[in-house]
């Protein structure tokens, strides 16, 4: 959907109240889309989803050309046919405009040409801070603990079984092929080290080890209660940007925070 | 060859000593290797030829564990997030060709000053490489501490990463753009120091961190990548003669599995530069190690004079040393996990609460 399309479309009808959810690089995480439908849902108010770009990768993702001020959808975006299907389930209009630019810059040109936008969601805080700085209206970060396939709520973790079973299935799977290679070493060694077709099996048998006692000893460690702390993907590049832009984020940090939750210009 | 490998094969008794000394300095070897992408490898191979067995024989065992590790350790950390899969494969190959000329350096080295001249070449490659690297990655990580712990893009990296020399690559894990042409010389050295003193990471890893510019979290876990890539290509290599004592590989996989996988959990407890504070302190331990074994080599080729006895005394020392090394590694990472074990809660405890 172009963004004539949007404005056409909230023009005809009755103007709906939009939350702007502002996503940077592409990526969206799944904890701001799920509390931004969520908070929709509640209020009754519309997504607008904007994922800023660089111009190179904007070019790499779409065939379509385009000039940075003009703003496009493309919904074989991931992160954008996600949030449009998990929308559609709980019932929320959602549209999604894809914008090459920082999020700042782009998410107040937005907020100048779309009506009714009341506030802005988004992921890390670097990006929030970077809002902030541009736009008059209330910016809220959420905070992403997810891993790549999302949803690990406090619930999962707390009635996650120990992994006993497993850990003794794989351990006497590992046991037995221990067993089966040092109980016949003699056999085992001589057939190993003949070199040519059967260099095959020391890589082999490697690889078998590694598989079975592998996940014997990851299920050891999970029993053991050793697990890690945190999957998220994106909290790694999201602590980059920050680092990248550590000046910046210090100078912003400085600002009255009030500045970012007061809206004087707010068009009701 | 061959038949040297049999015979040596069937008179390595394993005790009960034996057996125990390579499944701990397994463990302990991956533990480390799972934390900063290498390591281990410098303990286990004069390890085992203390134990009796033969050179070859030790570096291929050696290096058939190494692969099946670094592929578990890769994977584990891959499903953090940690691992840049393309960037991996990409200095793979370029640390490919690196080993393989490396080798003809080894062999050139060898013809030219005998054995001891290459021992001695591998010992001044390793205190040179080490001390120079080792202590900046050092230097690098308590300025980074002493700045609260937040890591800074080196000015090299952003101005390599300015230059538009195609073909650039994006890297997406790493986040990193960067000519190919840039990420050649890092993984060339990769080989070529892998091949030299057999652990590649000890230049991989920085030469991603400074050269690349990416994050030590995610270069130390696309340096597993590398290390399985070599590891395997070398063990096939080494198969093909022959020379793999499964017998040795697998006591040492059974500790190193174990270890790979908790180096990797610890990447998420601590803060990034405790893997830089961890590779230092490694680098520099091991570069007085091998420093201490240089006047046995100079010794040999007739260059000083020394008596046996100091020069046994020195090799042990160096020995002990190297051990320390690793010890020191494995004790800083399960010290830091230990540490981080408390505010985990209390942070999600405020999750909660907000």
């Amino acid at each position: 959907m172009d963004i004539q399309d949007i404005k056409n479309d909230v023009c005809g009808s009755e103007e709906r109240r939009k939350i702007l959810v502002v996503g940077e690089e592409g990526f969206l995480s799944e904890s701001v889309m799920d509390y931004a439908i969520l908070v929709a849902g509640r209020l009754g108010y519309d997504i607008l989803a904007l994922n800023t770009v660089s111009e190179e990768k904007l070019k790499s993702i779409s065939s379509v050309k385009t000039g940075s001020d003009r703003a496009f959808n493309i919904s074989e975006l991931h992160s954008c046919a996600l949030f449009k299907a998990k929308a559609a389930s709980g019932m929320v209009k959602c549209d999604c405009l894809v914008r090459a630019g920082g999020p700042g810059e782009t998410a107040k040109k937005i907020i100048h040409e779309i009506k009714r936008i009341e506030f802005v969601i988004t992921g890390p805080d670097a990006t929030k801070e970077k809002i902030a700085e541009k736009v008059t209206i209330p910016v809220f970060s959420v905070l992403s603990n997810n891993n790549m396939r999302g949803e690990k709520t406090m619930g999962e973790e707390i009635t996650k079984k120990k992994p006993l079973g497993k850990t003794i299935g794989y351990g006497v799977v590992t046991a037995a092929l221990y067993a089966a290679v040092f109980t016949n070493a003699d056999t085992v060694t001589s057939y190993f080290t003949r070199g040519s077709w059967y260099a095959a099996l020391p890589i082999a048998t490697v690889f078998i080890f590694s598989f079975a006692h592998g996940a014997f000893a990851s299920n050891l460690w999970s029993l053991l209660g050793i697990e890690a702390v945190s999957k998220d993907v994106k909290v790694v590049t999201a602590e980059k940007t920050v680092h990248d832009d550590v000046r910046a984020t210090k100078s912003a940090r400085k600002r009255p925070r009030a500045r970012a939750y007061i809206n004087p210009f707010h068009r009701i | 060859m061959q038949d040297l490998a049999l015979e040596s094969l069937k008179f390595i008794d394993l005790n009960f000593m034996s057996v125990s000394f390579l499944f701990i300095v397994g463990f302990i070897g991956g533990l480390v290797s799972g934390f900063i992408g290498s390591g281990g490898a410098f303990v286990l191979t004069p390890g085992m030829m203390s134990l009796g067995v033969p050179g070859t024989v030790a570096v291929a065992s050696n290096m058939c564990h190494k692969f099946p590790k670094a592929m578990v350790g890769a994977y584990k950390r891959f499903k953090y997030g940690q691992v840049d899969l393309k960037l991996g494969l990409i200095l793979a190959v370029s640390a490919g060709v690196g080993v393989q000329a490396g080798i003809q350096i080894q062999h050139f080295v060898l013809d030219k000053w005998g054995e001891a001249g290459s021992n001695l070449y591998v010992s001044l490659s390793f205190v040179a490489i080490l001390v120079v690297v080792g202590g900046y990655v050092f230097y690098d990580a308590w300025k980074t501490a002493r700045t609260g712990g937040v890591e800074k893009v080196t000015k090299l990296a952003l101005k390599l990463q300015s230059i538009n020399l195609p073909p650039m690559i994006y890297f997406k894990t790493a986040n990193v753009r960067i000519s190919l042409w840039f990420t050649v010389p890092v993984g060339f050295a990769t080989g070529l120091l892998a091949a030299t003193i057999a652990v590649g990471g000890f230049i991989g890893v920085p030469g991603m961190i400074y050269v690349l510019g990416a994050s030590s979290l995610i270069s130390s876990a696309t340096e597993l990548v590398i290390a399985f890539a070599m590891g395997l290509g070398g063990s096939i290599n080494w198969a093909l003669h022959g020379m793999i004592d499964i017998r040795l590989t697998l006591i040492i996989l059974g500790g190193s599995l174990l270890g790979v996988q908790l180096g990797a959990i610890g990447t998420t407890y601590v803060k990034e530069h405790v893997i830089k504070v961890v590779m230092g302190s490694i680098m520099l331990l091991v570069a007085v190690s091998r420093g201490l074994a240089i006047p046995k080599y100079l010794n040999q080729l007739g260059l000083i004079s020394m008596n046996e006895g100091s020069i046994g005394i020195l090799g042990k020392i160096s020995f002990i040393v190297m051990c320390i090394s690793l010890a020191v590694g494995a004790i800083i990472i399960l010290g830091s996990m230990w540490k981080a074990r408390r505010p985990v809660p209390a942070m999600e405890e405020s999750y909660v609460k907000a």
